[in-house]
């Protein structure tokens, strides 16, 4: 289910009155990124051990190669858990704005929970900042959004962190500044 | 069979062991996840996990079914 799809989902407790105007999730390339390390490891220990066995400098006996394939059995299997988890993490994880509130949200954590919220009538916008953090983002265009407020009780900034979709989100977060969301709803 | 070799056995039984629970305990969460939010797995997701279960299942049974 895309998230555009968000008015089938149960994703918040809305007061009332209140409505949301975007749900978005982190960028897919945040499931992709984990797996560099465990198949790059894998190809460099197949690789190793196929150029010395080619070189004869490392005799494989029977124990040994059943212990390489076990070793790159558990290799493959620890990514595909430690994926299983990347991708759960992105499915269940959102940021929601409404014209009330913006809220990450964690509902798959293995404990407690995880909620953060700024509600806009008492937390009013004074800056946003879109930038991505390093030069190899910014050529793929996976950008944090970083939302500033006006309150001293809240000096930290709201970080949407590589949002699938960082400009709409921008366009949100200025609609959300002036408290004028009617023309995002009639899109 | 060796000793090494018996304990080789044993620290991969005991490793792949530990990652088919973890993966359980993800499936468990998951599901918990799902009565929450009404956001249910795609279904080639749940494939995919009921392939991770086997593919852990099917390791351990590898280890325990070779001999040197």
């Amino acid at each position: 289910m895309r998230t555009s799809n968000h008015k089938k989902l149960d994703l918040l407790r809305m007061s009332p009155g209140e409505f949301i105007v975007d749900v978005q999730r982190k960028h897919w390339s945040t499931l992709v990124f984990p797996l560099i390390l465990p198949a790059s490891l894998l190809l460099l220990l197949i690789g190793t051990t196929v150029f010395l066995n080619v070189q004869n400098q490392f005799t494989v006996t029977r124990e040994m190669s059943m212990f390489l394939f076990h070793t790159y059995l558990l290799i493959i299997a620890a990514s595909l858990v430690f994926e299983t988890y990347v991708y759960l993490f992105w499915h269940y994880q959102f940021y929601i704005v409404t014209n009330k509130r913006v809220v990450h949200r964690r509902h798959f954590t293995l404990g407690g929970r995880h909620m953060d919220e700024v509600f806009l009538d008492s937390t009013p916008v004074k800056e946003i900042v879109r930038e991505a953090s390093n030069i190899f983002f910014d050529l793929l265009h996976i950008e944090d959004v970083c939302v500033y407020f006006q309150r001293l009780e809240r000096p930290e900034p709201f970080i949407f962190k590589q949002p699938e979709h960082p400009r709409k989100l921008e366009v949100v977060m200025e609609h959300a500044a002036v408290k004028k969301f009617e023309p995002l709803i009639e899109k | 069979m060796n000793t090494l070799w018996i304990l080789e056995q044993g620290l991969f039984i005991v490793l792949f062991s530990g990652l088919l629970t973890t993966l359980l305990l993800f499936i468990v969460r998951a599901n918990r996840s799902v009565k929450r939010t009404n956001l249910i797995l795609p279904p080639k997701i749940r494939i995919a996990l009921l392939v991770e279960v086997v593919f852990i299942a099917l390791c351990i049974l590898t280890i325990l079914a070779i001999r040197p």
